[in-house]
């Protein structure tokens, strides 16, 4: 069910990303900071369900539309801990 | 019978306290969808058709809303999802009608129809496909009309909402298609309900244009959306399927 937490931490956020994206079916081995999404084979159906994801179990408030500029794995963390209010 | 595993989601019919959405909501109960029947204002007609599936022991319950809004949209969703864990099945059945010659429309019948018929399935669409997603699996279905190929005069708003959804169902399908979501339209002919009672000369029209000289009984377009919900409709996506008892196939009646 749903994360309730409220603390969440750059390593959270990035653990969660990274398996979020393998369950989509990426390599584990590709997933690194500088990794293009586009070259991971995420398309823009994947941001939305990735959108969701974080919106629904990390109780971050993401849209599709904020994910507009992300282009690897380090811009999707960045993005989501700017929306989290996370230096 | 339905023959998907459905312990985990339920049908979301939009309008679906009366008319074509109520028999829809009671046959996709049947079917064994758990069914949330939306409504904006016929509070009781919704919960009557609830209490009608339930008798059958099916189960169902009435959700209220203005589907203009995106907030509210996203309450309906989150709600349905945590009763049923997902809304498996979105039909967008909510429809009206604001009669007239274009020349003599308003700018607030004309945009009402667009609002309602259009705009709605465009917004409970784009929540619905997010959660699909995830499960790999969705079925949208939008209710048209033959109207939306086929004129009359007097419904050019009605007319362009309906082309309008048939083009959206179309774009959207290929979308999505690969991700297990099929989005269909099932365009109904002439139908005996509130909206179509109305017409001036109902049975004169059905006779001259119908070769099956009839409307259509309600369960004969739900049986559609019946079909279309279900997994032997699995490689479907994209279409309408015109239920009209030939009215479309016919250029004129001879008789």
């Amino acid at each position: 069910m749903k994360d309730m937490a409220t603390t969440h931490t750059r390593d959270t956020i990035d653990m969660f990303v990274r398996t979020l994206i393998q369950d989509m079916g990426v390599d584990a081995t590709e997933i690194n900071d500088d990794a293009n999404l586009e070259d991971l084979g995420l398309d823009s159906l994947d941001v939305v369900e990735l959108s969701q994801g974080v919106k629904k179990q990390l109780s971050i408030p993401v849209a599709p539309g904020d994910f507009a500029d992300v282009v690897t794995i380090a811009d999707t963390v960045a993005l989501i801990m700017t929306k989290a209010d996370i230096a | 019978m339905k023959s998907s595993d459905n312990s985990f989601g339920c049908a979301f019919v939009t309008g679906g306290g009366r008319g074509i959405g109520a028999q829809i909501s009671k046959t996709l109960a049947a079917d064994g969808w758990p069914v949330a029947v939306g409504y904006r204002q016929g509070r009781d007609t919704a919960e009557a058709v609830v209490a009608e599936i339930e008798i059958e022991g099916g189960t169902a319950c009435a959700v209220p809303g203005d589907l203009q809004d995106a907030d509210v949209i996203e309450a309906i969703f989150t709600d349905l999802e945590d009763r049923f864990g997902r809304v498996a099945v979105l039909v967008n059945n909510a429809g009206i009608r604001e009669d007239g010659v274009l020349t003599g429309l308003s700018d607030a019948a004309w945009q009402e129809v667009m609002d309602t018929n259009v705009s709605a399935a465009f917004r409970t669409s784009r929540r619905a496909i997010s959660s699909m997603l995830r499960a790999r699996h969705g079925r949208v279905i939008n209710i048209t009309s033959f109207v939306a190929t086929q004129a009359i005069a007097g419904i050019s708003n009605y007319a362009a909402s309906k082309a309008a959804l048939g083009g959206l169902t179309r774009a959207l399908a290929v979308e999505v298609a690969h991700r297990g979501i099929t989005v269909n339209a099932i365009a109904p002919g002439l139908v005996a309900t509130d909206l179509t009672r109305e017409l001036g000369h109902f049975e004169t029209s059905v006779k001259r244009g119908v070769p099956m000289r009839r409307p259509a009984e309600l369960a004969e377009i739900s049986e559609g959306v019946r079909f279309l919900a279900s997994d032997g409709a699995s490689y479907i996506t994209g279409q309408t399927l015109t239920i009209d008892g030939g009215l479309s196939a016919q250029a004129f009646s001879l008789a």
